[in-house]
C-alpha cells in the first residue's frame, strides 16, 4: 500500500499532518480523490464532507468549508477555514 | 509642614493602584500562552496558504486576473487592528501613529479601541473569528473587482518577543507576482485564473484572521509590561511617600515636644 503526506491546515493550526492512503474530497468541479503518485495539481474545494483514508479500510469522515487542495511532489495541502473529523 | 492627612489618603490611593495593576498583570500572564499557542498556529497556517497562493501568482497568465491589476493607488483601504482594553502601554498609541501615516485612506477598524475611535460598529479583536474575517474579505474582494478601490493593507502589531511588538503594515491587493521554481506541469482545475480569484478570499480571511490573532499576543504582552512596571513605579512611590509622611509625623510630634518643653520652661 502506497501512502502520500497529508497536511490539513486552519487558522487553528495543523488539524491533520501524517502519511495517509487516500483523500475524498468536493472540488469545484466535482469528486475528487487523491492518491500517492499523483501528478501536480491545484484546486478549489467545496464545502462538503470529506474523507482521510489512513489505508485501505480505515476512512476517517470530517467536514470542511471550503478551501485550497494543493499537491505537489512532496504530498498534499489542504488549506480550510474550518476542518472538523467527526466523532 | 506636608500635611499627613493628605500623604496618608495618597498613600492609600496608590496602593490600590497597586493592586490593581497587579491583578490586571496576572489576568494578561494567564492569556499570554494561549494567545501565543494560537498565534503559532495561526502563522503554520499562513505560511502555507502564502506558499499555495505563491503557486499561482507566480505564473504569466495570472496577470490577468482583476486581483493582481495595479491601479491608480490614491484609494486606499486599510484594515487596522487595535485592542479592546488600554492599559496595554503604547499597543494602541502605536497602531494610531501608525495609520496617521495614510491620511487618505478608509479604515476598516478591528478591535473596540479601533471601532470606538473610527465610529464604527463594536466587534472585538480578542474573538475575531474566520467566519468573521471571511464575511469583511468577501465584502473587500467584491468591492475591489467592481474597482471601488485600488489597494487594500492591514496595520497590525507584529509580534517579535514578549517584551518587543512593532506596528507593521501588509499590503494585501493587489497580489505581488511571485517567483517560484520548478511550478511547469501543475493541473489547475478548471482553470488557473479561476482557482486564484476564489482563493484570493481564503488568503485576505486567512490573513486577517492570524494577524489578529498575532495582534492580540501583541497586547497581552504588551500588557503585562506595562502592569509589571506601572507595578514597580507605584511601590517605589508607595516607599517615597511613606518616607515623606514619617518625616512630617515626626515633625509634629517634634515640634509638639519642642512647643511642651518651651511652655514648661516658661512656669
Amino acid at each position: 500500500m502506497k501512502t502520500f503526506h497529508l497536511t490539513v491546515s486552519s487558522p487553528d493550526g495543523n488539524i491533520f499532518d501524517g502519511e495517509i492512503y487516500k483523500l475524498d474530497v468536493r472540488g469545484v468541479m466535482g469528486e475528487l480523490a487523491i492518491m500517492a503518485g499523483h501528478i501536480p495539481f491545484v484546486t478549489s474545494i467545496k464545502s462538503a464532507p470529506c474523507k482521510v483514508w489512513l489505508d485501505e479500510d480505515t476512512p476517517k469522515e470530517a467536514i470542511l468549508d471550503g478551501g485550497l487542495l494543493t499537491v505537489d511532489k512532496n504530498g498534499a495541502t489542504l488549506l480550510a477555514g474550518t476542518f472538523k473529523f467527526k466523532e | 509642614m506636608p500635611n499627613t492627612k493628605a500623604l496618608r489618603v495618597r498613600i492609600k490611593s496608590v496602593k490600590s493602584t497597586e493592586q490593581l495593576t497587579k491583578a490586571m498583570g496576572l489576568v494578561a500572564s494567564s492569556k499570554i500562552r494561549r494567545a501565543n499557542e494560537a498565534m503559532y498556529r495561526a502563522r503554520e497556517y499562513i505560511s502555507s496558504l502564502e506558499k499555495s497562493v505563491a503557486l499561482l501568482t507566480c505564473q504569466k497568465e495570472s496577470q490577468k486576473s482583476p486581483f493582481m491589476q495595479k491601479r491608480d493607488t490614491s484609494r486606499t483601504k486599510i484594515i487596522i487592528i487595535a485592542g479592546d482594553r488600554g492599559l496595554a502601554g503604547g499597543y494602541n498609541a502605536n497602531i494610531f501613529r501608525l495609520a496617521k501615516e495614510y491620511p487618505n485612506a478608509e479604515f476598516l477598524p478591528i478591535g473596540k479601541r479601533a471601532c470606538e475611535r473610527y465610529a464604527y460598529p463594536i466587534n472585538s479583536s480578542e474573538r475575531y473569528t474566520f467566519d468573521n474575517a471571511m464575511e469583511l474579505s468577501k465584502k473587500l474582494c467584491d468591492e475591489f473587482q467592481r474597482g471601488e478601490f485600488d489597494k487594500l493593507g492591514i496595520i497590525y502589531t507584529k509580534y517579535h518577543s514578549v517584551m518587543t511588538q512593532e506596528a507593521n503594515i501588509k499590503w494585501l491587493l493587489p497580489l505581488e507576482k511571485s517567483e517560484v521554481e520548478g511550478v511547469n506541469g501543475i493541473i489547475y482545475e478548471p482553470d488557473h485564473l479561476t482557482v486564484l480569484n476564489m482563493s484570493v478570499r481564503e488568503y485576505i480571511a486567512g490573513n486577517i484572521t492570524s494577524l489578529a490573532r498575532e495582534s492580540f499576543a501583541c497586547e497581552v504582552s504588551a500588557r503585562r509590561m506595562a502592569m509589571d512596571s506601572a507595578g514597580k513605579n507605584a511601590k517605589q512611590m508607595i516607599v517615597d511617600l511613606s518616607l515623606q509622611y514619617n518625616r512630617a509625623r515626626q515633625g509634629a510630634i517634634t515640634q509638639e515636644i519642642t512647643e511642651i518643653v518651651a511652655g514648661a520652661g516658661d512656669n
